[in-house]
């Protein structure tokens, strides 16, 4: 019975070492394809289209939500102390340094990289992808890289919004709903914000997320069983895994980065 | 007809083994495409055809065995001589296999804008000469999935014969089709055949069709091969062969009638 759990931990654990060799190799595929020639801007500016743009709704709409939910719990908190006068810190830096890439990363997830791992996905179960190499075309070229660097490029653009809506959703929801001060809110928010550590910060976090949602998302679909059970797997699996990877790096890139300030 | 192992082979299949996890799919499979003449595999779901045509296409290697295209083996090659090698390889999937985010022109043309200097003008006859031979027209701002299942097979192999290839594998390319159909699509076949001189591979279940347009049958059983020019084969004693056929449609055109004279004419 005991050695059936160690067999079991055993297996797993050599199962995931496996699986991030693999991830790693298509990581190196990924970046060879995105340097060789042809350049292919005219597919990454469709898949940028896909990525980017089709996201900036649901990245709008989440962030202003956020915003003015920040600002009326900011604003409880800060009340019971009589610094209702920082709530734009409390909102910015909240938003800037945590709730802004994280958020988004989570939100794109959710719609991109579902998306991407589906449609690769669905290219192997449809036999797309050996028509591809049949053709003598690398299906890593022509659709694995654009949707990567796609993602690559669009996460940083997105979490920007996602920041600039949600401190637009906070100063309003202060200012109209709770009738506080709004230069007292601005002036907070910019004595408090310091670019070189909390907005590169949250650059930095958003293009890791990028590169993290990317690369699961299209090592996922490339690597899905031909049928459509295997399709729906890597669709989730892309959700569960780049979640929780997201999750895990914002710790270790957050504690990295404040020890690096502190 | 002229015995196979008689003449040049353009594909030799030498001592195949190949498993799927404890299943036995190939145990010593040796067989021979000949240059120039249509060849049928076949044999029972699950025996490996579309598997042979993957290894012959570099898309899989086998756990043993050679496969040679001429004088070149190709067996476990690495993927950049595969890719040149492919050039020389047309295939029509069963599936289609189009990219289903491009316009049917795009999916033809695709091929020439990534390995040839052909202007747009150029590619753009050469797509349109394509789909005159292969019988469709006004086809070029349809999407795949706007297709019907015969103008899809004939999309699939006007994107196979763009390159101009030296073997053509043709996986199950009269499934799910209406008699007329496949009889267009076996008409094509052979005028391809006829016309361009290629090496042509076909997985079939469809015996009408494989004995009117095979030059030579390989039948895959037992992990093995039997192989012989068709009237040969459509008379063996083997037990397996001869159960096969006689499951069939006993080589009758569809709806049970002989195949009417000058059947192979294009249309």
């Amino acid at each position: 019975m005991s050695l059936g759990w160690v067999q079991g931990l055993g297996l797993r654990s050599v199962r995931f070492v496996a699986t991030l060799g693999q991830l790693t190799a298509f990581l190196v595929l990924v970046f060879r394809a995105t340097f060789s020639r042809p350049v292919r801007i005219r597919r990454f500016v469709d898949e940028l289209y896909q990525v980017g743009v089709v996201s900036i709704p649901i990245v709008c709409v989440s962030a202003a939500t956020i915003g003015m939910v920040l600002a009326l719990q900011g604003y409880s908190t800060l009340a019971r102390f009589g610094a209702t006068s920082n709530l734009g810190a409390v909102v910015g830096l909240t938003l800037i340094k945590e709730l802004g890439p994280v958020l988004t990363a989570l939100l794109v997830t959710g719609r991109a990289g579902s998306a991407i791992a589906a449609e690769i996905g669905s290219m192997v179960a449809t036999q797309q992808l050996d028509g591809l190499r049949l053709m003598s075309l690398d299906p890593i070229d022509l659709e694995v890289a654009p949707k990567a660097i796609a993602m690559l490029v669009s996460m940083p653009l997105l979490s920007a919004l996602f920041i600039v809506v949600g401190l637009a959703g906070g100063f309003m929801y202060s200012s109209i709903a709770l009738a506080l001060d709004s230069g007292a809110f601005l002036s907070s928010l910019e004595n408090a914000v310091v670019f070189r550590t909390d907005v590169a910060g949250s650059f930095v976090k958003s293009l890791v997320f990028g590169i993290l949602v990317g690369l699961i998302a299209t090592y996922r679909g490339y690597t899905a069983a031909p049928h459509a059970t295997g399709v729906s797997a890597a669709t989730t699996s892309t959700v569960v895994h780049a979640s929780v990877a997201i999750l895990i790096f914002d710790y270790f890139i957050t504690a990295l980065w404040e020890v690096r300030w502190l | 007809m002229t015995d196979p192992s008689l003449e040049k082979a353009h594909v030799d299949i030498v001592n195949l083994r190949h498993s799927w996890g404890d299943r036995v799919v190939y145990d010593g499979l040796s067989c021979r495409f000949v240059e120039g003449k249509i060849t049928v595999i076949l044999g029972a779901s699950g025996g490996g055809k579309t598997t042979l045509m993957r290894m012959i296409a570099c898309l899989g290697p086998p756990d043993f065995g050679d496969i040679w295209v001429g004088d070149q083996e190709i067996t476990c090659m690495p993927e950049r001589q595969a890719r040149r090698f492919r050039r020389k390889v047309g295939m029509m999937f069963q599936s289609g296999a189009l990219l289903d985010s491009m316009t049917v022109y795009d999916n033809v043309a695709l091929p020439l804008r990534e390995h040839t200097k052909l202007t747009e003008d150029e590619i753009r006859d050469e797509v349109h000469a394509q789909f005159d031979s292969v019988g469709l027209e006004n086809v070029d701002g349809l999407l795949p999935g706007e297709l019907s299942g015969g103008m899809m097979r004939r999309v699939a192999l006007a994107r196979a014969l763009i390159m101009k290839p030296e073997i053509l594998l043709c996986d199950e390319p009269f499934s799910g089709l209406d008699p007329p159909m496949v009889r267009m699509i076996e008409a094509l076949l052979v005028e391809v055949n006829r016309r361009l001189g290629v090496t042509m591979l076909v997985t079939s279940h469809h015996i009408g069709s494989t004995l009117r347009m095979a030059h030579q049958i390989v039948f895959l059983c037992g992990g093995g091969a039997v192989q012989g020019p068709t009237r040969e084969i459509e008379h063996s004693t083997d037990p397996r062969i001869a159960g096969f056929f006689a499951s069939g449609d006993g080589g009758k055109g569809p709806g049970g009638q002989p195949p009417p004279p000058g059947e192979f004419e294009p249309s």
